[in-house]
């Protein structure tokens, strides 16, 4: 099997730091899990299957991210700071028919239960086809497809204008449980 | 996991989430784009679909910030020695009956290695193919009004084919950066519900290795494979150009790589 190539990780920086920010919903969380996600990548060489540097990146996010938030729960909990409040950011989306800033939509994908973000998180953030998801989140991928579905679902309400078409919130916060 | 919003349960969702992304076989998009038609809560699925998807997409010039570009310098500069051959690594499926009449078509170079051109690296070949098999994030392009066969849209100059006239209907599209390059792809679905994606880089030719080159009509086109995706690439205008889907023999991939010279390959 093919070794991976520290270099070529730059080129996935981009879309992990959104993945990132998508599931933890922080700008400052999402920086920290990537180093973290980096680090333990580059701590010795790895091998990955042709063509899915990204889906190896998915579960190794993943594995961090959940790592993460078990130190976390072990920790005393702290109030957030302003940092952690002040997320959006300042750009505003031009598209599609309502602009949502960039924090609104990560804010409302990292409100979702741990399943359904890491769906989304995969397909349609990272840009895995539903096949990679699956492998990488280790599960079916006609499961795959429903939580997306339901996700995405749950996005547009979330950020929809109309009233009474936003969902009740699930998990929201930056203390999210870690039920699977 | 129960899902206690949902108050559609006899909706399609894994399909409707598939035709919201051009993942659904041409067919079957057909079909429930019909049913669609006649139920007002489908079509109210698909457009919440169709929004978290476009609202996402919206999201993608977001940018790692510089700390985490330096961090990553730091990291791989540390990194246990790189070995002898990093690259991603190409086997050609030799031998196979499919490639085995394609071969017999043509005139077959084994191990070709097309340099790549000045500037940025770009992304390699593998990278290019995991785009070409992902998702699409954008509806399809529109035909060409001036030029029946082709799309309207363009990578540096160069047209994406428009194939559905000869049974290849245009899905979707999406747009990646990967290696510092503008890679476009246009997604397009065959009859028998396969599905192929079209990809464009921008810039210099990006570098090929291994693989079984066809020439045909004093082109060159390499066949080449990953996991169970096959693929082939060539150039055109000195851009390189890869089409790539799972359901796909050689011989097709070759012919619609031909059909931007006129002879589309029948879906």
């Amino acid at each position: 099997m093919p070794r991976l190539d520290p270099s070529s990780l730059g080129q996935h920086l981009n879309v992990l730091y959104r993945s990132a920010w998508a599931l933890c919903g922080s700008r400052e969380d999402a920086e920290d899990l990537v180093q973290e996600t980096l680090a333990g990548v580059l701590a010795r060489p790895r091998t990955v299957n042709a063509g899915g540097e990204r889906a190896y990146l998915m579960r190794a996010l993943r594995n961090t991210f959940y790592s993460r938030l078990r130190n976390a729960s072990r920790r005393p909990r702290v109030t957030d700071t302003l940092d952690d409040v002040a997320v959006a950011e300042s750009r505003v989306s031009t598209q599609p028919e309502r602009a949502a800033e960039v924090g609104e939509i990560f804010d409302a994908i990292a409100e979702l239960p741990e399943d359904f973000r890491l769906a989304i998180v995969a397909v349609d953030v990272l840009g895995l086809s539903y096949g990679e998801a699956a492998d990488s989140l280790d599960t079916r991928e006609a499961t795959i497809t429903t939580r997306l579905y339901r996700a995405r679902q749950r996005v547009a309400r979330r950020l929809s204008d109309e009233p009474g078409a936003q969902p009740a919130r699930e998990g929201s916060g930056p203390n999210r449980s870690l039920t699977r | 996991m129960s899902d206690h919003m949902t108050s559609e349960p006899q909706l399609p969702e894994a399909e409707l989430a598939r035709l919201a992304d051009g993942s659904l076989s041409a067919e079957r998009q057909r079909q429930l784009r019909g049913e669609i038609q006649n139920s007002p809560p489908m079509a109210r699925a698909l457009k919440e679909q169709e929004r978290a998807i476009a609202l996402i997409r919206s999201t993608d010039d977001v940018v790692a910030p510089a700390s985490l570009h330096a961090s990553l310098e730091r990291l791989t500069s540390t990194a246990p020695a790189k070995p002898a051959r990093s690259r991603l690594r190409w086997w050609p499926r030799l031998g196979l009956p499919v490639a085995g009449a394609v071969v017999a078509a043509a005139a077959v170079v084994v191990a070709v290695v097309i340099a790549g051109g000045g500037g940025s690296p770009g992304p390699s070949l593998s990278q290019t193919a995991h785009v070409a098999l992902a998702s699409a994030t954008s509806p399809a392009p529109v035909e060409d009004s001036a030029n029946r066969a082709q799309l309207s849209l363009q990578v540096d100059g160069i047209p994406f084919p428009y194939w559905e006239r000869v049974g290849w209907r245009t899905q979707g599209r999406r747009t990646d950066t990967v290696g510092g390059r503008r890679v476009v792809t246009v997604f397009y679905g065959g009859r028998n519900g396969s599905r192929v994606g079209y990809a464009i880089v921008s810039g210099a030719p990006v570098k090929v290795s291994g693989g079984q080159t066809v020439v045909r009509n004093g082109h060159r086109y390499t066949l080449l494979h990953q996991g169970n995706a096959r693929l082939v690439t060539w150039q055109r205008s000195g851009h390189t150009c890869v089409i790539a889907g799972r359901r796909v023999n050689d011989r097709t991939l070759v012919a619609l790589a031909e059909a931007d010279s006129g002879s589309a390959a029948s879906a």
